[in-house]
């Protein structure tokens, strides 16, 4: 006991000087942004339910408690689920999240109207383009693209699937091999998942006639992961419309680079808009709060872009960040109109629940036995 | 093995003779087990039923009573068609567990397969890894991409099956379900008086004949009851359907209420609680089927004369085609499953495009050890396995005396013929957990309990069987080869049902699964037990009676019993528990 005593005492005094170094308000925020910090040394460190992993949050974390040091932060990595733990665990005044990380247009539209979301301006917000500040408090954490990937082995050389009316040609082209060799996300399986194929079908006047051609090639899948281990294996020719997070991370591994490529979406690029907000049912506010700005921080967003994320700030160059930013997602795909941000604005929610009940009628059945 | 059976260590013989324990000290005990058990039983399936007929989650007061989600469900094709497809994969994956599981249960427990302890113990593995890990290791080795199918793709130009279908996913299904029918056969297989079936083969019937009329109606019990509780596992499985018939949009009752459930971006709680109190009512009525069909085990029950070996059946010129059948089970469906979790875990990718060569590695557990939260989350699962069963224990432990050994009334001690039966403390493999008995059961017997006169009288009021025990030989009495009289209760009633299954309504069928580390700690602590029968069908000691107990009587041979078994944890643990 008194070695252990000991331990905490020589790190006491090792970290003592950092922390107080740290203690300072960053570089231009407002001047009571010191208040916030001292609010958050009397709290219980930041709950966060988010959609990420523990992988894609360490960085964040790291240099969250370089500024920070005494608030600890705890990340749960939930789906769908999120919000209902969310609305129970307030109703029955347990502990739950301070702070929030998830897609979902309508559950988000849900969650602002019922005035869950707790108001702030984040000192950050001039560097956040329009479409990542969805309502007071509530931001975009990165702007994901969405993006197509096959099998080399599976797929003629010199065969570059880099659009969807590139798939749909193979598909056509190769319909007996490839019947039941495609996937993408399962629209059917929740609005969340509906919204990969949702936000590129906005961008199309004819999109509903590619996704029924594609119906009978193509099997639907509940998550990224498993799509790029199955076209790993073979067993998916090719991945449409498939999340850049789970891609980009494994793409590099050498046994995978061998038989994988990709591509971003030439005929219409949906970007996949994480959004995130401090929760009224929190109890560590001003702590959450610090949190947040930390993320939108260029430091922040850079440490989110370790592990696959596309950072959402304007200042971010290339060369800063492993994987491609926004800019350069633009001009692989011949421009910026190209892309298409995910809207959390009300009418989303009524075009994408209208999207899965024709989904459900016209592309469900045509790829199902 | 016999710790199993032996007696508590703390039980004195007034304990263990005491038939209905009604002592003052006693009364409020019990009355707080029994609150507990009822609590803990209710607690989750009140909520559901109030969800199922409110309009709004239960965390939103301003719901009101409704019955719209049931006249909703009633009128949704997609309800109907999960329901079909669940009935349809229940009962293809049961008749798959079946066969399969008994036809094993047979020709390891029954007859002279050569290396059949080794083949019977590989049979089991499945039960020790979970659905969702099976699943996986499904798709590796029979998946479009799966390894075995490539293999087999290449063979014969196209592709043999495809597990995305509702018969690809009752096989995996069926399969993964049949080492629980073979554990709950294969005891009562092995009791199997042999000169019944010589009888019969005597009076002029072939093999085919003896096995239809004498081996396969002495078995069911345990078929009986291997059936409904592999049904209701069916119907109630959710990862297999979701992982392997998801693709294919194959849709369930539990898929249903994972996706209305969970994915919807408006949970449907009504709905989906409205579901769950209809698969709640069909797996009640599976249960009380159940209790009917195979409630009187005595009728099972066949007197012998003269102790004989359980001799096994010859197989003759069938030895070596069986074997090569066992085998490939084995190798197809145990080994090429789990070696495929084994191959992914320490390569990248797993691809047939990738020579295995370069893609072995360790960095998957490199992964693991780096996370704080990886790791925490295998403390986690440590933790609360370690004290789920110390809890468990203690609670099952209660709710066993009181519901058997008390006068407070209540379903659970009902329609029980007496003694302690719901921890299934005599039972060696209570619902697949298989400790001891099936492994080490060799072909030859362990000792006989000598002359038993309570044979038969097992289900006779404790203090009669008391009386009569007391009367049996000193404790100290050699133990001979059985002579005589022996007691050749082939198919044990209480062992060879699932007791809490059989003797509990619903909710703690329901609760079956979740209490299963529970009872199973409950055996290696060697709770009293009346009338234990171990795996092997030897009756051991009536454990009632002063002196009668032999007590710690398994420590002498248990461990060298249990070579060779895989049942590593568990068998270690019975065999420890009386060093």
């Amino acid at each position: 006991m008194p070695k252990s005593l000991l331990w905490v005492a020589v790190a006491a005094l090792m970290l003592g000087p950092v922390a107080a170094r740290a203690e300072g308000t960053p570089a231009g925020y407002p001047a009571d942004y010191a208040k916030l910090i001292e609010t958050s040394k009397s709290e219980q460190g930041v709950l966060v339910y988010s959609v990420m992993a523990a992988f894609n949050w360490k960085p964040v974390i790291e240099g969250f408690a370089k500024k920070y040091p005494w608030i600890k932060v705890e990340t749960l990595d939930m789906s769908s689920e999120l919000w209902d733990r969310y609305n129970t665990e307030k109703a029955s005044g347990a502990r739950t999240a301070d702070l929030i990380a998830s897609f979902g247009v309508d559950r988000w539209n849900e969650f602002i109207a019922k005035g869950e979301a707790v108001p702030h301006a984040s000192p950050e917000e001039a560097h956040l383009p329009a479409w990542a500040r969805l309502s007071p408090g509530v931001y975009g954490l990165s702007a994901d693209p969405v993006l197509i990937v096959w099998n080399k082995r599976l797929v003629p050389e010199g065969t570059k699937l880099d659009s969807m009316a590139a798939v749909a040609k193979f598909a056509e082209a190769n319909a007996q091999k490839v019947k039941g060799r495609l996937t993408t996300y399962d629209s059917g399986s929740g609005t969340v998942n509906a919204s990969f194929n949702w936000l590129w079908s906005t961008m199309h006047p004819d999109a509903w006639t590619t996704l029924q051609a594609l119906a009978p090639a193509t099997k639907f899948e509940r998550s990224g992961g498993s799509m790029l281990e199955k076209v790993t294996s073979g067993e998916y020719t090719a991945a449409y419309l498939t999340s850049a997070i789970t891609v980009y991370t494994k793409i590099n591994e050498p046994a995978r680079k061998a038989i994988l490529d990709w591509s971003y979406v030439k005929d219409g690029q949906p970007m996949f808009v994480r959004a995130m907000a401090v929760a009224k049912g929190g109890r560590n506010p001003a702590s959450a709060r610090l949190l947040m700005d930390h993320i939108l921080s260029k430091d922040g967003q850079i440490a989110f872009a370790k592990g696959g994320l596309t950072p959402v700030r304007d200042d971010i160059a290339a060369g800063e960040i492993p994987y491609g930013t926004i800019a350069q997602v633009a001009e692989a795909v011949g421009g910026a109109d190209k892309l298409r941000f995910m809207p959390y604005d009300e009418a989303s929610v009524a075009s994408i629940t209208g999207f899965v009940e024709r989904w459900k009628r016209d592309v469900a059945t045509g790829g199902r036995p | 093995m016999t710790s199993l059976t032996a007696p508590a260590l703390g039980a004195t013989p007034a304990e263990a003779g005491l038939p209905r324990a009604t002592g003052r000290v006693d009364r409020p005990l019990q009355a707080l087990t029994y609150a507990t058990v009822a609590v803990l039983v209710l607690a989750p399936i009140v909520p559901i039923l109030i969800q199922s007929f409110s309009s709004k989650p239960l965390y939103d007061d301003t719901g009101i009573w409704t019955l719209a989600d049931y006249a909703e469900l009633a009128q949704d094709p997609a309800f109907w068609r999960a329901s079909a497809n669940t009935l349809l994969f229940g009962a293809a994956s049961t008749l798959i567990a079946q066969v399969v599981g008994v036809w094993l249960a047979i020709v390891i427990g029954r007859t002279d397969l050569p290396g059949r302890r080794v083949l019977g113990a590989v049979a089991t593995w499945p039960l020790f890894v979970s659905h969702l890990v099976l699943a996986f290791g499904w798709i590796i080795a029979y998946g479009p991409a799966g390894y075995v199918t490539s293999w087999l793709t290449g063979l014969i130009g196209e592709e043999p099956w495809n597990l995305y279908t509702l018969g690809g996913l009752s096989l995996a299904a069926g399969l993964s379900m049949a080492p629980l029918t073979y554990l709950y056969c294969v005891g009562a297989a092995r009791t199997i008086d042999g000169s019944l079936e010589n009888a019969a083969r005597l009076a002029g019937a072939g093999p085919f004949r003896t096995l239809v009329t004498v081996t396969l109606p002495l078995l069911r019990p345990a078929i009986i009851a291997s059936t409904i509780l592999n049904f209701v596992l069916a119907i109630e499985l959710l990862v297999l359907p979701l992982l392997l018939g998801a693709p294919s949009g194959l849709e369930f009752l539990t898929t249903f209420i994972y996706t209305r459930g969970f994915e919807d971006s408006t949970p449907r709680h009504g709905m989906v609680a409205a579901v769950a109190v209809i698969l709640f009512a069909v797996v009640t009525l599976l249960v009380l089927a159940q209790m009917r069909l195979v409630g009187d085990g005595r009728r099972f029950t066949t007197v012998g004369g003269k102790a004989a070996r359980p001799r096994r059946l010859e197989l003759s010129w069938a030895k070596w085609p069986t074997f090569g059948l066992v085998l490939a089970f084995d190798a197809f469906f145990v080994v090429a499953i789990l070696g495929g979790l084994v191959l992914r875990g320490f390569t990248s990718v797993l691809s047939p495009f990738v020579p295995l060569s370069e893609a072995l590695t360790l960095d998957n557990f490199r992964t693991i050890f780096a996370y704080e939260q990886y790791v925490r989350s295998i403390g986690n699962t440590i933790a609360v396995a370690v004290a789920g069963g110390v809890i468990g224990t203690a609670l099952v432990a209660a709710a066993a005396l009181v519901a058997l050994r008390s006068d407070v009334p209540g379903p659970a001690g009902a329609g029980l013929p007496g003694g302690l039966s719901a921890g299934g403390a005599g039972h060696p493999h209570r619902h697949g957990l298989p400790v001891g008995g099936d492994v080490a059961a060799g072909p030859e017997p362990a000792p006989e309990h000598d002359l038993d006169p309570g044979a038969g009288l097992r289900d006779a009021p404790p203090a009669d069987r008391l009386g009569r025990g007391a009367a049996g030989p000193a404790p100290d009495h050699p133990r001979p080869r059985p002579l005589g009289a022996h007691r050749r209760v082939e198919l044990d009633p209480d062992g060879d049902r699932d007791p809490a299954a059989a003797d509990a309504p619903g909710p703690r069928r329901l609760l079956h699964p979740a209490l299963r580390p529970l009872r199973e700690g409950i055996r290696r602590r060697g709770v009293p037990v009346r009338a234990g029968q171990r795996g092997d069908g030897h009756h051991d000691a009536d454990l009632l009676g002063p002196g009668r107990e032999r007590r710690g009587g398994g420590a002498g041979h248990a461990p060298g019993r249990h070579r060779g078994g895989v049942h590593g944890p568990a068998v270690a643990a019975a065999g420890s528990a009386h060093p």
